[in-house]
């Protein structure tokens, strides 16, 4: 099947640079260490909407490991690079998706970052300030499932701003400050203004951070899931038709 | 203006170079040849600074490319064909107009146009690099890299990948750059341009110097069979001292070795075999005397300049 | 002087003549920084302090901050990109210049694309400052700080692309000794545990980007001293960083060719 194969070629590239992401891991929990930190001294003793130290703590570690799975992945899924390079166009002509090629290809380096960031991410906070396990095992691997792939979507969307400007890599900050703000990555929005979190309540980036960490401490359930379900169905027709769109475009272009 | 005495380095468990000794004097065009990890480049590196060798000395124009790096700098050029010291997003003139700020050129202005006469570069004198031909990028780079009028140039595969055109030009250009009196190092894969440019030869292999000779030096060092025929005004009678390749009526051909005995002895002793109408003498080509040092180095090591 | 001015010149006049596009790049940057900083200023809405330190207050620590970070980044498109040099064997060009190797690779890099988020530091900081009512004189501390603050990234970036020398790939490093570090200098430096502030002191001395200097300029602690302290820490974090690429300079194996 040519989308195993594209995801195992992902495995091995990353495979290689595996020493240097346990540099980068280390990195990223510094990030999680600071967060941390940062929600300790402004909560001291008191608790805001049912928010605590205790319970920051849990829902920063929870959000920073699982960021290498919703939020941090390639730029624009490669589409920029290759539209550089040329080989987007060669893609464009094989036989296969498009999206599910890509989809794929990201999704290998997604597992690789299962093993070899999350997990490692995981046990280093877990000998230093605790990882939780999840309330449900289902409900939270659903979580993470949907939200990782909410994430390759909107990755995927940036990524064919490719086909329309040079400067794709607008459309990809945009999408990352985004998930930063309204997803929920380092402030739960429960803590937000009331305004904000009705803008958060209506955005697909929360599937990508809020939800799969509340989900996972158990303060969120099957409702939420289905509202991250509902953004990962409307993101698919969203990228199966704009990558129709992109397909004119370069037809039209020749290329 | 090239002293280099037990030049050595390694990469690892790979001795890229080892004990490489030789000097160039000034007005020297000299070609450095050897197969691919012969150890070239490396040298190369480490006569322009870029490189620190594990032992050894250097000195290129009196000076130390290691401990006085700058300052050498501003007395060699070097031109890698592979790659190009020209700004790749700007015309060629505005690179030409930093280098002379860099380098601190005088008379920058005059030197330019003396260059962009001489290699041709005026239909591209305006334009980005990175829309510049190979042919004319490698032309604009051999200009860059003379604008501060080195007392040394190095040229690593200057023309590689260029089509025959193209490779022309850049070679009349440097025969006549040679001409001048110019310390030249080149380091090549084509043979032609080193007969064509080259007074000396230095082929390296396997880290060490194989051969340091001239041209003709290397045709008798390398002892490539060079072949006679001779055309007889009837049957030639006998067998030859050497063996016969062809023999064809009144036509006979014999392989010899040019570092073992002289063409004219062996015309003399087929002379004995009968009347001598036509004679036509086959040298053998660098190329195959150079793939011979490569595979016997040994057939080399008695020259009494590698002492 | 005038030949790294003409040189940084050629560099920019390059970048438009690729077609970078200026406007973007800035915008991007500056939305980056925006998304940090909205961040602080959301928590702090809910809550006054963080650490006893008030928003004003904070927006002198994240812009500086985001300064000397932007500054980094405006000067070393090529440097931060060190790993490609050492893969490639591009760096050979660059020791054929009759000038030092770290100069030539500042000049190459300066990318004004950068600035965006460079304006907005100082625009916060200077947000920080007007709010808390600072005198003439706190301006111009603010000032050098904003450049000593700048130096040490700049000398911790340099340290750090000069691993390569060994290491040949930086790209994941950066993120511990530069990204995190940035990141936790936005915060003050007593909320985090022992072996971080340790570390924030020594081998990445981000506490005195702003910490240490602008604790010490409130009245919070230290005086002239500590608001001094920044000079030297530069100065020595400049001059190790530069023996550092040295030394990496003379191990340059030339790969890739």
């Amino acid at each position: 099947m040519v989308y195993v194969l594209a995801a195992r070629a992902a495995v091995r590239r990353e495979l290689q640079y595996r020493w240097a992401h346990m540099v980068n891991n280390l990195g990223s929990a510094v990030f999680g260490f600071v967060y941390i930190a940062a929600w300790r001294a402004v909560l001291g003793r008191q608790s805001l909407s049912g928010v605590d130290a205790a319970f920051m703590t849990r829902y920063m570690v929870v959000s920073q490991v699982f960021l290498w799975l919703t939020t941090f992945m390639t730029f624009g899924l490669g589409i920029p690079e290759g539209m550089r390079t040329g080989s987007v166009a060669a893609d464009l002509a094989r036989p296969v998706d498009f999206f599910g090629l890509y989809a794929a290809r990201e999704a290998g380096a997604l597992a690789y970052g299962l093993l070899y960031r999350c997990l490692p991410m995981a046990v280093l906070f877990a000998l230093t300030v605790g990882f939780p396990l999840p309330g449900s095992w289902p409900l939270g691997l659903a979580g993470v499932a949907l939200g990782a792939y909410v994430g390759l979507c909107l990755n995927y969307l940036a990524g064919l701003a490719a086909f329309w400007t040079v400067q794709a890599r607008w459309a990809w900050g945009l999408r990352q400050t985004l998930t930063l703000v309204l997803g929920g990555i380092a402030v739960p929005p429960a803590v937000y203004p009331g305004w904000l979190q009705g803008v958060v309540a209506w955005s697909p980036f929360r599937a990508c951070g809020a939800i799969p960490t509340l989900i996972w401490l158990g303060r969120a359930g099957a409702g939420d899931l289905a509202a991250a379900a509902g953004w990962a169905a409307a993101l698919t027709l969203l990228a199966r038709a704009l990558t129709g769109a992109a397909r004119r475009r370069v037809e039209v272009q020749g290329g | 203006m090239i002293e280099v005495l037990g030049l050595s380095k390694r990469f690892g468990g790979h001795q890229a170079v080892d004990g490489v000794a030789f000097r160039v004097e000034p007005g020297e065009f000299v070609a450095l040849l050897g197969p691919n990890g012969a150890g070239k480049s490396t040298t190369v590196k480490m006569l322009t600074g870029i490189l620190h060798p594990d032992a050894g000395s250097v000195r290129v124009a009196g000076r130390s490319p290691q401990r006085e790096r700058r300052a050498l700098a501003r007395e060699i050029g070097v031109v890698f064909g592979q790659r190009t010291g020209l700004w790749w997003d700007l015309p060629v003139c505005d690179s030409f107009d930093l280098l002379a700020a860099m380098y601190r050129v005088r008379a920058a202005a005059e030197r330019a146009a003396e260059l962009r006469s001489l290699l041709d570069l005026d239909g591209f004198w305006h334009t980005p690099v990175r829309r510049l031909s190979l042919g004319q990028r490698v032309r604009a780079d051999i200009a860059a890299a003379l604008l501060h009028r080195p007392k040394v140039l190095f040229l690593d595969e200057p023309t590689v990948g260029l089509d025959l055109l193209a490779k022309e030009r850049v070679r009349e250009f440097l025969s006549g750059y040679g001409r001048q009196g110019a310390t030249v190092l080149l380091t090549t894969h084509d043979l032609a341009e080193v007969e064509a440019l080259c007074g000396r030869v230095l082929v390296m292999n396997g880290g060490r110097l194989a051969f340091d000779g001239t041209v003709a030096d290397l045709r008798q060092r390398a002892g490539v069979p060079t072949l006679l025929t001779v055309e007889y005004a009837g049957e030639p009678v006998g067998e030859p001292a050497w063996p016969a390749v062809a023999r064809d009526g009144r036509s006979l051909t014999v392989s010899f070795d040019r570092s073992q005995v002289g063409a004219g002895t062996v015309l003399a002793a087929l002379g004995e075999l009968g009347e001598i109408l036509d004679i036509r003498l086959h040298e053998p080509d660098l190329e195959k005397m150079v793939r011979r040092l490569y595979l016997h180095p040994a057939c080399a090591r008695d020259d009494p300049r590698l002492l | 002087m005038s030949v790294l001015v003409r040189l940084v010149a050629g560099t920019l006049r390059g970048q438009r003549q690729y077609g970078v596009d200026f406007v973007g790049s800035i915008v991007l940057s500056a939305l980056v920084t925006a998304g940090e900083f909205g961040v602080v200023v959301i928590i702090l809405t809910r809550f006054p302090r963080i650490a006893g330190w008030s928003l004003p207050q904070l927006a002198l620590l994240f812009g500086l901050s985001a300064t000397a970070t932007s500054v980094y980044r405006t000067l070393t498109d090529e440097l931060h990109d060190f790993e490609r040099y050492m893969v490639n064997g591009e760096f050979d060009a660059i020791l054929l210049r009759p000038w030092p190797s770290l100069l030539v690779m500042l000049a190459r890099g300066v990318n004004l694309g950068k600035l965006g988020g460079l304006l907005e530091g100082l625009g916060i900081t200077a947000w920080g400052a007007a709010r808390l009512g600072l005198a003439p004189s706190g301006w111009g501390w603010l000032l050098l700080f904003s450049v000593t603050g700048s130096a040490l990234v700049l000398a911790i970036g340099i340290a750090t692309s000069a691993t390569a020398f060994w290491l040949e790939r930086i790209g994941e490093l950066q993120v511990f000794t530069l990204y995190a570090p940035s990141f936790a200098a936005e915060f003050p430096q007593s909320i985090y545990a022992g072996w971080l502030r340790a570390l924030f002191l020594s081998a990445i001395p981000i506490a005195f980007v702003n910490y240490l200097p602008v604790r010490a300029m409130l009245g919070h602690g230290g005086g002239i001293a500590t608001m001094l302290l920044p000079v030297p820490a530069a100065a020595i974090s400049l001059t190790l960083a530069a023996l550092l690429w040295s030394a990496g300079e003379r191990r340059y194996r030339s790969t890739g060719s």
